[in-house]
């Protein structure tokens, strides 16, 4: 497996963001495989912002803390990360910005690559900002990277601006890929990564994008937001592509008013999506459960960051799992989704409006800030579509047989299955009221015990007959294993990764990834458990939330557990070591 | 055909206290509705929670009845969902300009084509008599007993500052009156508001019919040349209240809606397109 990791890293406003996604699209338009992401403080000038990325001729999972190259637009950058280069890593810097004195470092073995890059922006009268471009080109030009794809790149990034400033802005790609090629020896940096031959390329793109896209592929038609790290770009690529796929997409007042719209459209007959944080989610609590009420179908996104409170806004998390459980007040059945990466997302969001058409209830889907802003790379997602299952609604015929008779619609008649087949505004012989109040079948205000009892335990049945139907988790790894971990989300990428680095050196591992967290999935996680010789749970919160719901329904409890809340990611290495240490 | 008035029986009763104003404004809201020419499937009655709240249980159209203070956002939902249906907001004053104050401010600003009816009592009924948003400067209630030390919130000129382009008050004990500014507020094409001036009969012993009927006055009437494309008459129609309370159309503009201005709807409705062959595969391409 080659494999070649670059970081970038400066101040906010500096453009680290645009520089990290175009150097990963060079590679995923070779067909190679990228997996990146950014780290930045919640501010918008200033603070210290890093993009790592990493290439490879295999699939990737996650980042890795090594680096082989790193872009330092400030001295801060080179502070904070030289301790994780690589051997024989390489150190792109502006001499005339800050010196940078390796012997007294103890890395002796780094190599110092100095490019005039404020020097080469000003000769072309160029801006401050085009650094990175020169940066970008130097870098490509180390790897022994081909060109023409950055030159593609910044072509289209440009293509609304004028032809002089897309010839600017290529030329300080190409002075910088010069500049290396004509003053260092490249062949001594070690760190290469060849183009694939014909090989095609991938795309690329974040746990939003994927959940988006997804979500258009369903059918969504409205999407309603109050902007939230980590997923407020959610707002802006439905509203980039909202004619073209004819939605509507509304910025409202607060996450009350975003959640209420959405129940209100759901109610009207359409599919509507909701994304938030944990503190927008807290908001919106009180309409989570009328949804649950009135039995009107509803997906909302919750992308976990850190707090209590305001807590680390741009940093990630998974500690909502206990919060999204217990969501709205009183009993209501309401099913959790968590995907692990952006084909899960993509995948699972279109799940998601499936179950909360076909079952009348909110369906939560739950991602983080490492998924919802990591960038991804993969083929397509051609094998990812599914079909859309409107769920039970009135016919027609059924409404004709209704003429002349005088009594409501039984919108929430009693069955079985707790499924009541629904009506929408606009149906003749169909009203109904949709009521927040407890009610009868009609939908009337009804406080007697009989009926409360009832149609409580009938909303509630909904998500036992849901149950039935749900797939087992997938189990990653060896059938017999001398280690099984457990986790949800997204850490199951740094898993993966560090299970093929134990998985080569001949450990038996497994690893159970449940995606749907509630209802919970007990006889497949009891059945993994009994059969697992030792146990790691891996999740990214202080109280083991993974673990209470594991505990509560298998009466079982992982033997070991490794837990992180510091707002960074899982990296392999970590679970690399605490596994080999729970092998020794 | 227009609705009779028969069609709009529920089976249930009101179960508003004898004599309450909730009474007028139920009928008035069915009279409208057989004089408008809308199927009576069209209509969405959404509301919040409170006495008045109750009304789409006995007005026989669909209806929503949502939580406290939450009706505006609700309604706004269905409206861009399916813009063809006709959406009533009913809302009582604690639940407008208490709780759900900031959706209220922000929907008199969007234009959205709805009506949104506030039965303003100035008192909290169904929670036994505190104060409300609107109650007056020195009003004593259960949680106020030394009197209400706020200014009260002045619907009319709050609306009107905040972007609706219909704002109009009636009476609940002129229903002839109501009928009329019911239909008006219908028939707008934009946000309407109509603030309702209605006595709780069980709580509120100062503004009671006799106190409302001395001083309401029909603006336009008489003397009285109010032009309701006048946004600053329309704004000093509003400071009056202690003597002399205007009801009638107070201020009127002719403003796009929020729906006409979202080329996504031009082909129809949201709930009228087909989810059948929707292909992200374009998109996706994007990301290479």
């Amino acid at each position: 497996m080659a494999e070649i990791t670059w970081m970038v890293g400066g101040p906010a406003g500096y453009g680290i963001n645009a520089s990290g996604e175009m150097f990963s699209r060079c590679f995923t338009r070779g067909g190679l495989n990228v997996f990146a992401y950014l780290e930045y403080p919640s501010l918008i000038r200033g603070g210290h912002n890093s993009y790592h990325i990493r290439v490879s001729d295999e699939p990737l999972f996650s980042q890795i803390k090594r680096i082989d190259l790193l872009v330092c637009l400030n001295k801060e950058t080179f502070a904070l990360h030289y301790e994780n280069m690589s051997k024989n890593g390489g150190i792109i810097f502006d001499p005339e910005d800050f010196p940078i004195d390796i012997p007294n470092l103890g890395k002796e073995n780094l190599m110092l690559f100095p490019v005039p890059l404020m020097k080469i922006v000003k000769d072309h009268e160029g801006i401050e900002i085009m650094r990175n471009t020169v940066a970008l080109g130097a870098s490509l030009a180390l790897f022994d990277y081909p060109f023409n794809h950055l030159k593609d790149l910044i072509c289209k990034q440009f293509k609304h601006k004028n032809e002089k400033i897309i010839n600017l802005n290529v030329a300080m790609a190409k002075n910088g890929y010069n500049y290396i090629k004509n003053n260092f020896e490249v062949s001594q940096f070690p760190h290469k990564i060849a183009l694939p031959e014909n090989k095609e390329a991938q795309i690329l793109l974040s746990g939003n994008e994927a959940l988006s896209y997804g979500a258009m592929a369903a059918g969504c038609k409205f999407y309603c937001a109050y902007p939230m790290t980590p997923v407020s770009s959610m707002l802006t690529i439905f509203a980039k592509h909202e004619e073209e796929m004819n939605i509507v997409v509304k910025q409202p007042e607060d996450e009350l008013a975003a959640i209420l719209y959405a129940i209100g459209a759901g109610y009207t007959g359409i599919r509507a999506l909701v994304a938030t944080s944990g503190g927008g989610f807290a908001l919106m609590n009180e309409a989570l459960s009328l949804a649950g009420m009135i039995e009107v179908p509803l997906v909302v996104i919750e992308g976990q960051r850190p707090g209590p409170a305001t807590g680390l806004p741009t940093w990630t998390g998974q500690a909502d799992l206990q919060f999204l459980l217990h969501s709205g007040h009183d009993e209501f059945p309401k099913m959790i989704i968590a995907p692990g990466d952006v084909k899960e997302a993509y995948l699972y969001i279109q799940h998601a409006f499936n179950f909360a058409e076909r079952y009348h209830l909110p369906v939560l889907v739950v991602s983080d800030k490492y998924l919802s802003e990591g960038l991804y790379s993969a083929p397509n997602f051609d094998d990812c579509k599914i079909n859309i299952d409107r769920g039970p609604v009135v016919t027609e015929a059924e409404l004709k047989n209704r003429e002349g008779i005088t009594e409501d619609y039984p919108r929430y008649q009693i069955t079985t299955s707790g499924v009541s087949p629904r009506s929408l505004p606009g149906m003749k012989n169909a009203r109904y009221i949709a009521n927040s109040n407890e009610h009868d079948e009609l939908g009337d205000i009804d406080e007697s015990s009989e009926i409360r009892a009832k149609i409580h335990a009938k909303r509630l049945r909904k998500l036992e007959t849901l149950a039935i139907e749900l797939p087992d988790p997938v189990i990653y790894g060896q059938e017999k294993a001398t280690i099984s971990l457990i986790a949800w989300g997204s850490t199951k990428g740094p898993i993966l990764e560090a299970m093929r680095w134990l998985e080569e050196e001949g450990v038996a591992i497994n690893f159970i990834h449940p995606i749907f967290l509630h209802p919970f999935p007990t006889r497949a996680i009891k059945s993994f458990l009994t059969k697992a010789k030792k146990t790691l749970l891996i999740e990214g919160n202080y109280t083991a939330q993974l673990g209470q719901i594991i505990r509560q329904h298998t009466l079982m409890e992982p033997d070991y557990q490794l837990l992180k809340w510091d707002g960074r990611p899982f990296y392999p290495e970590e679970i690399y070591e605490k596994v080999k240490s729970l092998l020794t | 055909m227009p609705i009779e008035l028969k069609q709009l029986q529920s089976k249930q009763f009101p179960t508003w206290c004898p004599g309450c104003g909730d009474y007028g404004i139920w009928m008035a809201i069915k009279q409208a509705m057989t004089q408008l020419d809308i199927p009576q499937e069209n209509y969405v009655l959404v509301s919040g929670i409170g006495c008045g709240s109750k009304m789409p249980h006995w007005v026989r159209t669909f209806g929503l009845h949502t939580l406290h203070g939450r009706p505006a956002p609700v309604a706004s939902g269905i409206k861009l969902a399916n813009h063809k249906l006709t959406v009533i907001i009913i809302g009582g004053d604690g639940d407008s300009y208490g709780i759900g104050l900031g959706h209220f401010t922000h929907l008199m600003r969007r234009n959205y084509d709805l009506l949104y009816i506030v039965e303003n009592n100035q008192v909290y009924g169904l929670t036994t008599g505190q104060t409300s948003p609107t109650s007056d400067e020195g009003y004593c209630s259960i949680s106020t007993p030394h009197g209400v030390l706020e200014t009260p919130i002045n619907p009319i000129s709050l609306s009107i500052s905040a972007g609706a382009t219909w704002v109009g008050r009636s009476f609940s004990g002129d229903i002839k009156h109501l009928t009329q500014m019911i239909m008006s507020g219908i028939q707008h094409k934009g946000t309407a508001f109509l603030d309702i001036l209605q006595p709780c009969v069980t709580f509120n012993k100062k503004n009671t019919y006799q106190w409302y009927q001395e001083r309401v006055h029909r603006l336009g009437e008489g003397e009285d040349h109010h032009k309701v494309t006048d946004k600053l008459a329309a704004l000093k129609a509003a400071e009056s209240w202690e003597k002399k309370i205007n009801i009638g159309v107070y201020y009127e503009e002719k403003r796009p809606t929020y729906e006409e201005g979202l080329p996504q709807l031009k082909k129809g409705t949201l709930v009228e397109q087909s989810l059948e062959g929707i292909d992200v595969k374009s998109l996706l391409d994007r990301l290479k």
